[in-house]
C-alpha cells in the first residue's frame, strides 16, 4: 500500500520541472528565429547601403564619361597634373557638370564619402601598352585614368568601394 | 501548487511568444518590402543605363518625370515610373538634362520601407 501512494505521488500532474524544461526549449527556439530575422533585416539593410553605394560611385564614373565629350579641355591637361584630385560632381548651371575639391563634399545621406581622380597616363613607346607606374617621358595627353572611391560605415563596419576606368580623347 | 505555477509560466510563455511572433511577422513583412525595393531599384537602373548609353537624343517632359530617348533609328521609348515594373509600389522619378548625360533621381515605396536614389548616367560616345 505504501509503495501504490508513493507512485501515485511521483506521476501527480504536469511538473515545473517539465513546465522549465518547456520554457528552456521555447526560449531557444525564440533566441533562435529572433537572431534569424534580425540577421535578415541586417543583410537587407546592407544590401540596401550597397545598392546605394554603387550608385554614388557609379555616378562619379559617369559623370567623368560626361566631361569626356563635354569638357576635354578641362579633362586631357597634357603632362604630370592631375586634372582633378578628391573631387566631386557639381551641377555648374546650363545643365553642365564640373567637378571641384573646395569645400568637401558634404557626406551623401550622412554616411556615405566618396571622391574621384583623374591622372595622367602613360603608354610604352613601342607597344603603346598603358605603362604603370606613370613614366612623364611617355605621357599620352589623350587618355587619363578616372579613379573612383566611395566609403561608409553601415552601423556595424566600415565599407570602401572603388571604381576605375581610362577616359579617351575622341576630338570634340 | 505546481499547477498553479505550471499555469503561470505558461500564460507568461504564451504572451511573449505572442509577442515576439508578431514582431517577427512585422519584420518578415519588412525584409520582403525592402528586397522588392533593392530588387526594383537594380532593375530600374540596369534598364534605365541601357537605354541611355544607346540614346542619341533626350527629352524630358515639362514635369521633368517622364525622360524620352530617340534612338539611333530614329525610334523612341520612354522611361518613366512604369519602367519600374511594377505596380504594387509607390514610384517618383525626376529626371535632369546634362550636356552629356541625364541625371535621375528616384523614390520608390513599398509599406513602410522607402528607397530614394540619385545618379547619373552618360551618354557612349560616339
Amino acid at each position: 500500500m505504501p509503495n501504490r501512494i508513493s507512485f501515485s505521488k511521483k506521476s501527480k500532474g504536469f511538473g515545473i520541472i517539465e513546465a522549465l524544461i518547456g520554457i528552456t526549449i521555447g526560449g531557444l527556439l525564440l533566441a533562435t528565429f529572433s537572431t534569424l530575422i534580425y540577421q535578415t533585416i541586417k543583410i537587407n539593410r546592407v544590401n540596401a547601403s550597397q545598392i546605394k553605394a554603387t550608385m554614388y560611385l557609379q555616378e562619379l564614373i559617369e559623370v567623368a564619361k560626361d566631361l569626356e565629350q563635354s569638357a576635354t579641355t578641362t579633362i586631357f591637361v597634357p603632362g604630370p597634373t592631375l586634372s582633378c584630385n578628391n573631387c566631386y560632381p557639381k551641377d555648374s548651371g546650363g545643365n553642365t557638370w564640373t567637378l571641384i575639391n573646395v569645400p568637401p563634399e558634404p557626406q551623401l545621406e550622412g554616411i556615405f564619402s566618396r571622391a574621384i581622380t583623374i591622372s595622367p597616363v602613360s603608354r610604352d613607346a613601342t607597344n603603346h601598352e598603358i605603362e604603370t607606374p606613370y613614366n612623364f617621358a611617355n605621357d599620352d595627353p589623350y587618355t587619363k585614368l578616372a579613379t573612383a572611391t566611395i566609403s561608409w560605415y553601415d552601423g556595424s563596419q566600415n565599407h570602401t568601394q572603388k571604381l576605375e576606368t581610362y577616359l579617351y580623347y575622341y576630338g570634340q | 501548487m505546481e499547477t498553479v505555477i505550471a499555469l503561470g509560466l505558461g500564460l507568461i510563455t504564451t504572451a511573449l511568444v505572442m509577442s515576439v511572433f508578431s514582431a517577427g511577422l512585422k519584420n518578415i513583412r519588412t525584409i520582403k518590402n525592402t528586397q522588392v525595393l533593392n530588387s526594383s531599384a537594380t532593375f530600374f537602373l540596369d534598364k534605365v543605363t541601357y537605354w541611355i548609353k544607346q540614346g542619341k537624343k533626350f527629352d524630358v517632359s515639362p514635369t521633368k518625370n517622364k525622360l524620352t530617348i530617340t534612338l539611333p533609328d530614329n525610334t523612341t521609348t520612354i522611361i518613366d515610373k512604369m519602367t519600374f515594373g511594377n505596380s504594387d509600389m509607390d514610384a517618383t522619378t525626376t529626371f535632369t538634362l546634362m550636356k552629356k548625360s541625364v541625371q535621375l533621381n528616384f523614390i520608390i515605396q513599398k509599406g513602410s520601407e522607402i528607397l530614394s536614389a540619385t545618379t547619373t548616367i552618360a551618354q557612349r560616345a560616339f
